[in-house]
């Protein structure tokens, strides 16, 4: 294709940017305005202030970051074990395993939440098991822990550790085999070239896929809203309840506007420690 | 030729620094090292040489201990190691894409093996020191592998295999991604680095044969997972055992012929035998697996035989009568192809010599003591 050259080219370069004031950047100024305007009229921090003052919001960040936290740590642990055992153990399989990583990251997030209200949940198959077998009597708390934080770890963590793995996946693919050869001819023992070899080749990646494991799982909101947990809030579901249970727009914007700073923030770090890699 | 000039192994076979006993490697049907005997004795350099596909990359990683046999057994020293994983048996290993840790600065990349060991700070220090010392790395011990060309980096892969002191340093084509002048003095910089520690023996895995012939004290050749040939580089190139290893090694010309059984004359006594091609008497060394009569190959190199311009000239020695075929003119020497009549041979001639037409007719001359006869198999 021919590059576009003289009147058209300030058209050809200003239509995207159109398009993403109109769709981007426009609604996001008008939720900055309604985060900013004081209920008096003018601009201010005014809801910020309320807002943070509160005890909601505090607990909604908390309960974000400790979800967020527990499942990126899961998932890295996870996908790490199972990216080292699609790529080193050999076994009928892996392949596919590998490529099912690719499909699975296409599946929207609330579907695992469903599959698994259907699994663990209050009527869900594990607990009718349960009950045709030992009686009611016998039954564990009337409600599952599907409902509390492990719950949400658990769908988030069977959801985002393909993210995890994708990365590593790529990586270990360009790890030399003999690499890890050398290193077990000059004596090192397998645990050994794991810890001084493998996974000091593998930070990159780790920091890559934990970072955008970080910043999905602090803006998750399908699974928590579909799996229908009522006792945790976190800032997405907070945004949520205002907007939607108490029309407290205003208020909503601002949570918003902190979520947002947060993942940038966020994205920012993950920028900075990947340029401060050796390689 | 090479003399190999340079320290020869301390007599050690009685307690080879490796021991290779009936080892066998299959997969599946296929056999890739067929019952392999070797045994290297400390401070030698052993050559493994062959074509691609021979088997030589399985016989250094079974040694290594990253290929599991199928039969036989592999000592080092006195132990017995055909079970024992690579980390316990102590072993340098070089290979062909040096394989450095991309994380790890050129000093740490060395200082790998003796942390492993979990030796004490000041020695590693100063055993990383000397090794980068002896191979010319000292001034970049703080790069990384990134920062390096190539003939640094396995100057790097050398210092960290050696760092260990290991009893025998094992190489697959090191030199290989090198460049022509580069490899000539990478291998000029191996045999200083060996002759500084004689007591290390080296298996060197290589499809090049100038390489072979210019570190190796003996060359074990390799064809389809068996050992053809097993000498000193100047006797394989001299005496070939067996047809495989005269073709391979040295591009020989190889002429059927057949032993007389009733020889004219009194060479027969010098330990010469003589033998009829194309209508001539020609006499030759017997190489020690040669059959004593019957038909056999007559080995002789290009650079050995001479070319008469006067076919009817009365020359002392073997002749045979020939046409040439092609000439060609190849700067440092010249090379013509001549026909006579059971075969055609190749003969390499000074590049001062006038270059015969193609078509004339000439005499191709040797002496005996450059013609050995192999079997024909
Ligand atoms: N893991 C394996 N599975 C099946 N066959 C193998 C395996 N490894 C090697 N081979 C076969 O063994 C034979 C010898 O291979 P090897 O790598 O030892 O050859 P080589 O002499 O080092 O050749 P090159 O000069 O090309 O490196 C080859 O035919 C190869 O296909
Ligand atoms: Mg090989």
């Amino acid at each position: 294709m021919r590059a576009p050259r003289g009147l058209w080219r300030p058209v050809v370069i200003a239509v995207p940017f159109a398009v993403l004031g109109v769709v981007f950047l426009y609604p996001l100024a008008l939720l900055a305005a309604e985060a900013f305007a004081n209920p008096g009229g003018g601009y201010g921090l005014g809801t910020f202030a309320a807002i943070l003052a509160g005890p909601a919001f505090h607990d909604a960040l908390l309960a974000t970051l400790r979800i967020a936290l527990t499942a990126t740590a899961v998932c890295l642990l996870l996908g790490s074990a199972l990216a080292l055992l699609v790529r080193f153990v050999a076994f009928r399989g892996a392949r596919t395993l590998a490529r099912m990583v690719d499909v699975y990251l296409a599946f929207p997030s609330f579907l695992v939440a469903l599959s698994l209200t259907f699994l663990y949940g209050n009527s869900g198959f594990v607990r009718s098991l349960w009950l045709s077998t030992f009686g009611f009597a016998a039954a564990p708390a009337a409600r599952s822990f599907l409902y509390g934080f492990w719950g949400v770890v658990l769908a988030e963590v069977t959801y985002y550790t393909p993210f995890v793995m994708r990365p590593l996946l790529a990586a270990l693919e360009v790890i030399d085999r003999s690499q890890l050869e050398v290193a077990s001819s000059l004596g090192e023992r397998p645990w050994g070239v794991l810890r001084r070899v493998l996974i000091p080749e593998l930070v990159p990646a780790l920091i890559a896929g934990g970072s955008l494991c970080l910043l999905l799982t602090m803006n998750e909101f399908g699974i928590i809203l579909v799996m229908g947990v009522k006792n945790v809030i976190t800032l997405p579901m907070m945004i949520y309840g205002k907007a939607i249970d108490e029309f407290d727009y205003p208020a909503a914007s601002a949570v918003a506007i902190c979520n947002v700073a947060l993942s940038l923030a966020l994205y920012f770090a993950y920028r900075q420690a990947l340029e401060r890699m050796p390689q | 030729m090479n003399e190999t000039p340079w320290a020869t192994p301390r007599d050690g076979l009685e307690s080879p620094q490796i021991r290779v006993q009936a080892l066998s490697v299959r997969y599946g049907d296929h056999a890739v090292l067929d019952r392999i005997d070797l045994s290297v004795a400390a401070g030698e350099v052993v050559v493994l040489l062959g074509a691609s596909g021979s088997g030589k990359t399985t016989l250094l990683r079974a040694i290594a201990g990253f290929t599991a046999p199928t039969g036989g057994r592999i000592a080092l020293g006195a132990t017995d190691v055909t079970r024992a994983p690579p980390y316990a048996r102590g072993l340098g290993l070089v290979v062909q894409n040096y394989a450095l840790f991309p994380h790890l600065r050129v000093a740490d990349n060395v200082a790998f093996g003796l942390r492993a060991r979990k030796l004490p700070r000041a020695q590693i220090e100063r055993t990383v020191a000397r090794f980068l010392e002896m191979t010319g790395m000292a001034a970049y011990a703080q790069r990384y592998p990134r920062e390096l060309s190539g003939g640094q980096q396995q100057r790097v892969a050398i210092a960290r295999a050696l760092a260990i002191e290991p009893p025998a340093l094992l190489l697959d084509e090191p030199l290989s991604a090198l460049d022509a002048p580069l490899r000539a003095e990478m291998l000029e910089e191996l045999r200083r680095l060996h002759a500084q520690l004689p007591n290390t023996a080296i298996v060197y895995v290589t499809h090049d044969q100038t390489e072979a012939i210019a570190i190796g004290h003996r060359i074990v050749l390799l064809h389809q997972g068996r050992i053809v040939a097993d000498g000193a580089p100047r006797h394989l190139h001299d005496a070939p055992p067996n047809r495989y290893t005269a073709e391979f090694f040295g591009q020989a010309n190889l002429l059927p012929a057949r032993i007389l059984d009733t020889p004219p004359g009194a060479d027969g006594a010098r330990g010469y035998v003589a033998v009829r091609i194309a209508d001539r008497t020609i006499w030759a060394r017997r190489s020690a697996d040669a059959p004593a009569s019957g038909e056999v190959l007559l080995c002789v190199r290009p650079h050995d035989l001479r070319l008469d311009a006067d076919p009817a000239a009365v020359s002392e020695g073997n002749r045979l009568d020939g046409v040439v075929r092609s000439s060609q003119w190849l700067g440092a020497s010249q090379r013509a192809v001549v026909d006579i009549g059971p075969a055609t041979v190749r003969v390499d001639r000074p590049a001062s010599a006038p270059l015969p037409a193609a078509g004339a007719r000439v005499q191709v001359t040797f002496a005996a003591e450059r013609a050995v006869l192999l079997a024909d198999r």
